[in-house]
């Protein structure tokens, strides 16, 4: 179905090839998931296959690409369609028109479909995705899973043979991506249709895949075969298949029932020989707080987004915010900065009312980074970036070596922050508020586009801020990160808080936000792959 | 509820009489019966919110302008009361005179304008709440339509970059940033044009790639001159006849016979392009008996309006200075007012459906 032989791109005004020499094969009916760390290419593959590169983006390109007998190179975007279908990353910035029916009409129209086969498709299209109720929906009015589902309709009504997904489940709750990843694979099985798709959460997609493709990015040969070859070989791997590798299990696990059978077989000792490393009840002691959220109420034009919320967050706390997207959580870090007032009840900070007082001048103690580092970076390099916060706050500017140190981030100081990666786009993001050196830091959705690797120096990196005393509260849909960092969960669902506890104990009780491993275990003792290690390793 | 097209009509029916006419009893009839079809129909609406905002802005600056009117203009036959005259001026130049005589006439005008303006302000917040905006693109020629859907997309784009905006404002404000001056426009101005770039380009991409544009490749430059230069002639032709119709009010037949061959013309080159893009159209719309009745309405009315506005205009015209005297009433043209109300009257009545 797709053949891809020795393939070589580069980005106009770039040097170095994204793709080089790459051949890969896909047959027909296949499922393949493309990974690699950020910025090693898979957009760019992916955009290969219907001509987008090098039609839509220039540069230079040599090889032979064949999708379905026909050459993407000459016919270019618009001459593929009708055979291969483009989902984009962004639920928000891939519609035309604001009516579902039209939507899924508009790709029809553009090749002048025949208005009663139109009427067909449509319906037919409806039903596949199972997206009918929502037919004579507007667009805005959807949520992010049911967005991304519209858009995949959108280009199967082309009767596509191919379809093309770059990391479509990226900017979706977990409920949601499982919607859209079941939808994929119903279409995969039923349809026969080819599937490529690009992801980072490899534990959401590698159960689905019949191949992967690992690009180590710089241009590097890439790794082919299934999962179980690919996996052991790249150090990419989902918190199961860590685990599995650690402990010799074979063949190697992919879902977490498979690694049930293994996880029986393994002797751990009991809970009454290990004490529980959590303290059993770590009640939030109001004293000392450093902020303080009490009856607080707000709601946005009439509809109410935060409930009655109390919450309090003392020096050296980790607090992880989870819950379905639209449950208050980004309103309620906002409150915490000063940026929303609440309608009734309060905030304190230090003790003090937040009430009367300058955004400006909470931002100098309450550091927050918002889920988009694009509204962030504007300047030309990152020093200079690092130098305005600085100055806006009044301070001088210079030493943040070592917080670019902990980021990773000290050989990019001089470079242009658009130009960065997502992952590095992100950190940088961070760093332009962290340089401020808050006592308070929200996070919101900090893990968007990040590889496993970016993930690790992340957790490393707010462990460390931990630490220090300061307090952290970060907003979240990655339960792997929430495992590996978080003491104290909060799980908030129509902007009431519905959980507040321990991580380990929130988790292992609760279905959605948990890890592989404690639902692997079910035991509130391991919730992270080293956990399970420390146990069975003495 | 209604087709477009049927909507398109009741809204040349309601618009030609809000504008040509400031006889205050048809613009009274006029607006109550928008009014009824606003209320009925557009409740079931969730634009009708957002609309009636602007309505009552709109009703705010009627009342402003029948103020202003009456406070300034002087003129007029009956004067009702005298106040003192405050003039504003700049220097010796006077810019602007308050008060002084305050007649009937400049209060009789002051209303029907204003009536005319809350009657086409609400007529465009109805049809809007009433019609979707994509269906309309539809009804428009195939070669303009990519010009139609590229406008639209724009203007879809106003809302989204306000909230990217704010996003931004909010985000640059933890990191300290307070506006002094033109130089602290910049943390602002360059994440916007990045996002609203980005954006740009994944929608280009999405569009691309589900094949927007591919039906317009097969136009030769020639053929493309051609259509404008006929075009232009024909814009020009219409232009010519609608001036020599005001002005040559003896003999009109040359006029009109040079305006419906520029029509003609046009609406050729319309028909001749649109032919050569290969689009096709998704139509889910029903054309119900009842679209018939409130087209034929709109039809009827349209004429009647249409026809005392070429044959007859001093039926329509009310002009109250010098002297104030009450407006003349032709039952004909009150009864084309109600053809707006008819898709009220025709509407499907709600009934429970059995379960």
């Amino acid at each position: 179905m797709i053949e891809l032989r020795q393939v070589t791109y580069a980005y106009p005004d770039t040097e170095a090839p994204v793709l080089r020499n790459l051949s890969l094969e896909v047959g027909e009916g296949e499922f393949l998931l493309v990974m690699g760390t950020s910025g090693s290419g898979k957009s760019t593959l992916l955009r290969c296959l219907n001509g987008l590169v090098p039609h839509f983006y220039g540069g230079t390109f040599r090889g032979e690409v064949r999708v379905a007998e026909l050459d993407p190179l000459t016919l270019g975007p618009r001459g593929m369609s009708r055979m291969v279908g483009f989902v984009l990353q962004d639920p928000e910035s891939q519609f035309v028109v604001d009516s579902v029916e039209d939507e899924l009409a508009f790709a029809m129209e553009n090749h002048n479909v025949e208005p009663s086969v139109m009427r067909k498709r449509v319906e037919e299209v409806l039903d596949q995705i199972n997206i009918a109720h929502l037919r004579h929906r507007k667009i805005n009015t959807l949520s992010g899973g049911e967005k991304q589902r519209v858009a995949i309709g959108a280009v199967l009504a082309l009767q596509p043979q191919v379809l093309v997904l770059d990391e479509p489940t990226s900017q979706l709750d977990p409920q949601a991506a499982e919607e859209v990843l079941t939808t994929l694979q119903k279409l995969n099985a039923d349809l026969g249709l080819t599937v490529v798709l690009s992801e980072h959460r490899l534990e959401r997609v590698v159960q689905y895949a019949d191949r992967l493709v690992y690009l180590p990015g710089s241009g590097e040969c890439p790794i082919i075969g299934s999962p179980q070859e690919v996996l052991p070989q790249v150090d990419l791997q989902p918190p199961l298949v860590k685990l599995a590798k650690s402990l010799g299990w074979q063949p190697l696990p992919l879902t977490i029932k498979e690694g049930r059978r293994f996880a029986r077989a393994v002797k751990l000792p009991s809970p009454a020989a290990h004490p529980s490393t959590a303290p059993a009840d770590p009640e939030p002691s109001d004293a000392g707080a450093m902020m303080r959220m009490r009856n607080l109420w707000f709601s946005y034009d009439g509809q109410e987004a935060l409930r009655d919320v109390d919450l309090s967050v003392a020096p050296g706390e980790f607090i992880a915010l989870m819950g379905r997207n639209g449950s208050g959580k980004t309103t309620l870090l906002k409150h915490i900065v000063g940026l929303l007032r609440p309608e009734r009840g309060k905030v304190e900070l230090w003790g003090e009312d937040a009430r009367g007082k300058d955004v400006e001048d909470i931002a100098r103690r309450v550091g927050y980074v918002p889920q988009n580092p694009g509204s962030l970076l504007f300047a030309d390099t990152l020093r200079d970036e690092l130098d305005f916060t600085r100055r806006s706050h009044g301070l001088d500017t210079g030493g943040y070596d070592d917080l670019l140190q902990s980021l990773h981030l000290s050989r990019l100081v001089d470079s242009y922050p658009r130009d960065l990666s997502s992952g590095e786009q992100q950190r940088a993001a961070m760093a332009t508020v962290l340089v401020a050196d808050p006592e308070i830091i929200l996070l919101d959705e900090p893990t968007r586009g990040l590889d496993y690797h970016q993930k690790q120096t992340l957790a490393e990196f707010l462990s460390s801020k931990q630490e220090e005393g300061k307090a952290i509260v970060m907003s979240t849909h990655d339960v792997e990160l929430v495992a590996q960092c978080a003491e104290r969960v909060v799980i908030m669902a129509e902007g009431q808080i519905v959980v507040d506890g321990p991580a380990r104990q929130v988790m292992s009780d609760s279905m959605v936000f948990s890890s592989q491993i404690s639902k692997l275990f079910g035991d509130d003792r391991f919730a992270t792959v080293d956990d399970v290690l420390a146990a069975v390793q003495p | 509820m209604y087709h477009t097209l049927t909507w398109m009509l009741w809204l040349g029916a309601a618009l030609l009489p809000a504008m040509i006419t400031r006889n205050p009893l048809y613009l009274t009839i006029l607006l109550l019966a928008v009014a009824v079809a606003y209320k009925t129909l557009g409740r079931l609406s969730p634009m009708a919110a957002s609309w009636s905002i602007f309505l009552k802005a709109g009703l705010l600056l009627a009342a402003v302008s029948v103020l202003f009117n009456t406070l300034t203009v002087n003129y007029g036959d009956t004067v009702l009361f005298t106040l003192p005259l405050l003039s504003l001026r700049i220097g010796r130049v006077p810019l602007l005179e308050l008060g002084g005589e305050i007649t009937l006439e400049a209060i009789v005008f002051g209303l029907t304008s204003a009536l005319s303006l809350v009657a086409i302000l609400l007529i465009f917040a109805t049809f809007n709440v009433l019609v979707d905006h994509h269906r309309v693109l539809r009804l428009t020629p195939a070669f303009l339509y990519q010009t139609g859907m590229i406008a639209s997309i724009a203007i879809a784009f106003v809302p989204q970059m306000v909230a990217a905006l704010q996003d931004i404002r909010e985000a640059q404000a933890i990191r300290g940033h307070r506006f002094r001056g033109i130089r602290d426009l910049l943390p602002l101005f360059v994440p916007l044009l990045t996002t609203g770039l980005e954006r740009a380009i994944q929608l280009a991409e999405s569009m691309e790639a589900r094949g927007f544009g591919s039906g317009t490749g097969d136009q030769t430059g020639r053929h493309r001159t051609l259509h404008r230069m006929l075009i232009a002639a024909a814009l020009f032709g219409l232009l010519v006849a609608a001036f020599s119709f005001g002005y040559y009010a003896d003999s009109r037949w040359p006029s009109a016979v040079l305006g419906v061959a520029s029509i003609g013309l046009l609406l050729g080159n319309v028909f001749v392009m649109s032919r050569r893009v290969k689009r096709s159209r998704y139509r889910r719309e029903l054309w119900r008996r009842r679209d018939t009745l409130v087209s034929a309405a709109c039809v009827a009315s349209l004429f009647v309006v249409g026809g005392f506005w070429l044959l007859n205009m001093e039926a329509l015209v009310f002009y109250p200075y010098p002297k104030v005297s009450p407006p003349e009433f032709n039952p004909l043209i009150g009864l084309a007012m109600l053809a707006v109300v008819t898709p009220v009257l025709t509407a499907p009545q709600k009934r429970r459906s059995p379960t």
